[in-house]
């Protein structure tokens, strides 16, 4: 089966602004800056249409310059519990980096730290570090006994030892040396053995080779490069466990057992039977619905007393426990999601919902009744992102469905437009009745024409997604419309999704840019292609696409260096 | 005691076995010479440069001042500064001249940075995104000044619910840069910490060994940085680079034991919890007299004052009003009074501010007498985002640059950046031209200048 994916829709438009909805990246992600300027070497594919299947596109796999990549909080979290314990945790707000929109792990290829970041690191490798050599930490932390108050030896042995696990690799001499340095030169000031420990250990939690992913791979043959096995148990420990690489997949890297497809094969079945599997995945699924920025939602407690902080978590667990039911735990059709009527509620969301409450605190498992709210665009996370303090937006739902779930880029409003809506006035009171507007002017109908019949069939429910037959006294009207399809409400839009290529594909690719780190650009359409082939062939499972995606060019093989 | 005429660097640096140490003593005691109104070298005292800035804007008919040149009343909103009004120049009638206008988001970074925005894709509900093109001004300072005290820049928040969820040119107001930006601190322990050093107990010392460990990190991390800098692509090593520049400036700020009483050190200072009811005033309090100290200890130079960003939801449950902020700018009818009693208290935050500064000796004055802090927000008229009659205050005497007593100037239509050039240099950034487009410019606003 053939994906027709580089699908472009123009509108002929009376205005200088025309609005074309591409199948493109989940968002722009040509313009990413920092310090690292504008990165144009062929990995930014950015808006560009992706080329069409067959013919024009070479056959052979060109990518881009290999990047350092730098942790994420979660990855930064995780890893440091991975080798210090649960007792080591991050400060909240920590916020190295600003989320520059589009995907984490294609921001991470780009930024770079600004002075209080790392500032912010520095104190957190040296608290760390204070807590590890705490005497009852010192047995775990270093694997022989201090003979004497400065042994270089001891020291030499723990730094080859954790070292290996901080930088993901073995030391090369120059940084054991270094390291080694670190504690003689505390020991200059304070003769005690674990005070040197505390500063080696602080200076590999502080290293560029800790805080960013070294995968530069060596030189090939071919003329570009390939991971060696040391990234490869890095690649695939993040990709699947949002982690630094554990003893086994070291052993595995050391061995040589992950050089050959059988042995990378089954490092895959191991890391992916495991629950953390689950978790890195699920939450990689669901960074498209921005569940985190739930957080920041607020709404006041005299228009919505529902909404309280418990209910805005059950919202969130919702949504993530509908994605891991279907795309992991049954490993179905990942487009599932989008129809099923199963969901996960607590009794606040059921309340909320209108269903019948089963005495639950944890999000419990039941069926939605027929109607019109089915799947994750009919949850209350995605409703309420969709909408303001005091009413709904079917623009902003419209739009979460076109870049999320369509994975087409809608253009920003034109320069000096006043995105405020117009009251309601004598004979426009629904919100369907004020957005009128939008689709009567041709320079805004352009985009919104687009936009907003996908996200009005959703005024069925409130700003908070509680369902609702009036709006402003009115009846509201659900019906809506997808590129000439109509459909009389949003349980109707939903099973429209289920059928359609690109909800699955839009995933898939979110998959993709996380293991690779970069959005897919020029040299890589036809392994794009025939990565997303294989993943409607294979039915729009997640599983057996991130097989794929292990074994596929993008795994191994990364650009010559600049 | 006798004072030779010892140059400042010489003075402040110390050896404790072996390395290098600074350290912040006030100003007067340090090396002001016999008439205590210049150091000792022949330099005069430091200016400092700051930001004050908050999100929404005012009423333009209660900001305007009534009667120009030094004769001005203050209007409503600026009554609170009554007591500091020979330090406050006010500038009206300015239009902001970067261009590209965005509700909010051009404003911002318009003013912050004298250039247009960066538009970003935005995320989830968002109607735009934003990043800064060019630093923010005051990291434009700290670039030129930064490097003589122990801290670059200080970069202070007072309210906490601003919105991150639309960019960093909406979320932050200090940038080095495209979406690198130095996030203001709310929580005062740390403001304390970050100017006083981890590790120093007030009225004793840092232990050497803490000294020793943290620069011994430092040295390790900067030859990490430098070999793997060797080894990665062009795009990186400008990555690397400024995580160079980051362990660089930390490394000035290792500070060795302090004398007990000097630099009139106060006791650990605790964080203001924040809660529902939001304690604005405690914060602005605590902050305010930290940022007193750190200037009057030459910590740092350069400072700013996130009092809030553009489209705040700061509830101001205070004056007993329950709708947040931004929302009221919108949907509040009429002549808006709730939003001009938010705006009035919020310029009484900022009085606190100078009035703290009034009160601070130094040399012969006082240390307002030596700062230029620019006070203004993203916009005027916040129902319409409107960037014409654009609020500009300079707060302070710029060590003599600018007008003392300070004077009303009407400027109707005349450009912005005129004024942000003014304060830039009268806080002693020493600029030839600022900015990028509309906001280009390398002349200030004469009037406002001495």
């Amino acid at each position: 089966m053939q994906l027709a994916y580089g699908l472009v829709v123009g509108l002929a438009v009376t205005s200088t602004f025309a609005c074309t909805a591409q199948t493109a990246p989940m968002a722009d992600e040509s313009d990413q800056g920092g310090a690292g300027g504008h990165d144009d070497e062929g990995g930014s594919g950015g808006d560009e249409v992706l080329g069409g299947q067959g013919g024009g596109a070479p056959a052979v796999f060109t990518p881009p310059v290999p990047t350092l990549r730098l942790l994420t909080e979660r990855q930064l979290g995780n890893a440091l519990r991975d080798l210090l314990g649960p007792r080591a945790t991050l400060p909240p707000d920590l916020n190295l980096v600003e989320d520059v929109g589009g995907l984490e792990a294609v921001a991470a290829s780009h930024l770079a730290l600004p002075a209080r970041s790392v500032e912010r690191i520095h104190e957190l490798a040296l608290t760390l570090a204070q807590a590890a050599v705490a005497p009852e930490n010192r047995a775990a932390l270093v694997p022989c006994q201090p003979a004497n108050p400065t042994d270089e030896t001891c020291l030499g042995t723990f730094v080859t030892s954790f070292g290996k696990r901080v930088f993901r690799r073995p030391l090369d001499e120059a940084q054991r040396t270094r390291l080694i340095a670190a504690g003689r030169a505390v020991w200059k000031v304070e003769a005690d053995f674990w005070s040197g420990v505390e500063a080696a250990t602080a200076a590999m939690l502080a290293s560029p080779y800790f805080l960013y992913r070294v995968e530069l791979g060596r030189d090939a043959a071919d003329g570009g490069r390939t991971f060696d096995a040391w990234d490869t148990a890095t690649r695939l420990s993040f990709l699947l466990w949002d982690t630094t690489p554990d003893s086994d997949l070291l052993g595995d890297a050391e061995a040589g057992r992950l050089n050959a497809d059988a042995g990378l094969r089954k490092g895959v079945d191991r890391l992916l039977g495991s629950p953390r599997a689950t978790a890195t995945l699920r939450s990689l699924l669901a960074e498209g619905f921005h569940l985190t920025e739930l957080d920041r939602v607020t709404r006041a407690p005299d228009r919505f007393p529902a909404f309280t902080s418990s209910l805005r978590a059950a919202m969130q667990a919702e949504t993530l426990a509908v994605i891991e039911d279907v795309a992991l735990t049954r490993d179905a059709d990942v487009r599932e999601i989008y129809d099923t009527r199963t969901t996960f509620v607590t009794d606040e969301l059921a309340r909320l919902y209108g269903l019948q409450a089963l005495g639950q605190s944890t999000p419990t498992r039941t069926q939605l009744p027929d109607g019109p709210r089915v799947g994750v665009l009919g949850h209350a996370s995605f409703l309420t992102l969709g909408a303001h303090a005091t009413a709904t937006s079917p623009t902003v739902r419209g739009k979460l469905i076109r870049e999320n779930v369509l994975c087409q880029t809608v253009p920003s409003p034109p320069p000096g437009v006043s995105t405020e809506l117009p009251p309601p006035s004598g004979k426009a009171v629904t919100m369907r009745e004020r957005l009128a507007e939008h689709r009567a002017t041709p320079a805004c109908a352009a985009c919104h024409a687009l936009i907003d019949p996908l996200g009005l069939p959703y005024e069925a429910f409130d700003p908070i997604g509680a369902y609702r037959t009036d709006d402003a006294g009115k009846p509201i009207d659900p019906s809506g419309e997808l590129e000439g399809t109509s459909f009389a409400d949003a349980a109707e839009l939903g099973a429209l999704l289920r059928k359609r290529s690109e909800p699955g594909t839009c995933l898939a690719l979110a998959l993709l840019r996380n293991a690779s780190g970069y959005v897919e650009g020029q040299g890589q359409e036809a392994a794009v292609a025939a990565l997303l082939d294989r993943f409607a062939d294979g039915g729009f499972r997640v599983r057996p696409f991130v097989e794929a995606l292990v074994a596929s060019p993008f795994f191994r093989r990364a650009g010559r260096l600049d | 005691m006798s004072r030779s005429t010892l140059s400042r660097r010489r003075m402040l640096r110390g050896a404790l076995a072996g390395l290098e140490i600074s350290v912040g003593l006030p100003l007067f005691e340090a090396m002001s010479n016999a008439h205590g109104d210049a150091l000792a070298a022949g330099g005069a005292l430091p200016r400092r440069f700051g930001i004050w800035y908050w999100g929404n804007g005012m009423k333009v008919s209660r900001w305007t001042p009534t009667g120009t040149g030094a004769a001005w009343t203050p209007s409503e909103h600026l009554a609170p500064l009554a007591a500091s009004k020979s330090y406050v120049n006010v500038v009206t009638g300015m239009s902001l001249k970067t261009g590209d206008p965005r509700a909010h988001h051009s404003g911002q970074v318009g003013v912050l940075s004298s250039a247009p925005l960066i538009a970003k894709p935005p995320a989830g509900g968002a109607p735009f995104a934003s990043t800064f093109k060019l630093p923010s001004l005051d990291q434009v300072a700290a670039k030129l000044v930064g490097g003589e005290t122990r801290l670059r820049s200080l970069e202070l928040g007072i309210t906490r619910r601003n919105n991150r969820g639309e960019g960093s040119g909406l979320g932050y107001l200090s940038h080095n840069g495209p979406d690198s930006f130095n996030p203001p601190e709310t929580d005062a322990a740390k403001v304390w910490n970050r100017l006083f050093g981890a590790g120093v107990r007030p009225g004793g010392g840092v232990a050497a060994v803490t000294l020793a460990l943290r620069k011994s990190v430092l040295d390790a991390v900067k030859d990490d940085l430098g070999s793997l800098r060797m080894r990665v692509g062009a795009a990186d090593r400008v990555r690397l680079d400024q995580h160079l520049e980051g362990v660089r400036a930390l490394e000035k700020q290792i500070v060795a034991t302090r004398e007990p009483g000097a630099c009139a050190m106060p006791a650990q200072v605790q964080a203001v919890a924040d809660g529902a009811r939001e304690p604005v005033e405690d914060q602005n309090r605590v902050m305010s007299d930290l940022l007193a100290l750190a200037l009057a200890c030459d910590l740092t130079r350069v400072f700013s004052v996130m009092y809030s960003g553009g489209v705040s939801s700061t509830i101001y449950w205070q004056l007993g009003i329950g709708e947040e902020h931004h929302g009221l700018t919108h949907n509040e009818p009429g002549d808006q009074p709730k939003v001009a009693k938010i705006t009035t208290f919020i310029v009484k935050q900022l009085a606190y501010l100078a009035d703290k500064l009034r009160k601070t000796p130094e040399g012969a004055g006082t240390l307002l007498d030596n700062v230029a802090m620019l006070v203004t927000s993203d916009c005027s008229e916040g129902r319409e985002h409107a960037l014409t009659e654009y609020p500009l205050l300079v707060v302070g005497r710029g060590g003599g640059a600018l007008k003392y007593p300070g004077v009303h100037h009407r400027a109707p239509g005349d450009n912005v950046s005129k004024v942000l050039f003014s304060a830039l240099r009268a806080g002693g950034a020493p600029v030839t031209e600022i900015g990028l487009s509309g906001g280009k410019v390398s002349e200030g606003c004469r009037e406002i200048e001495a």
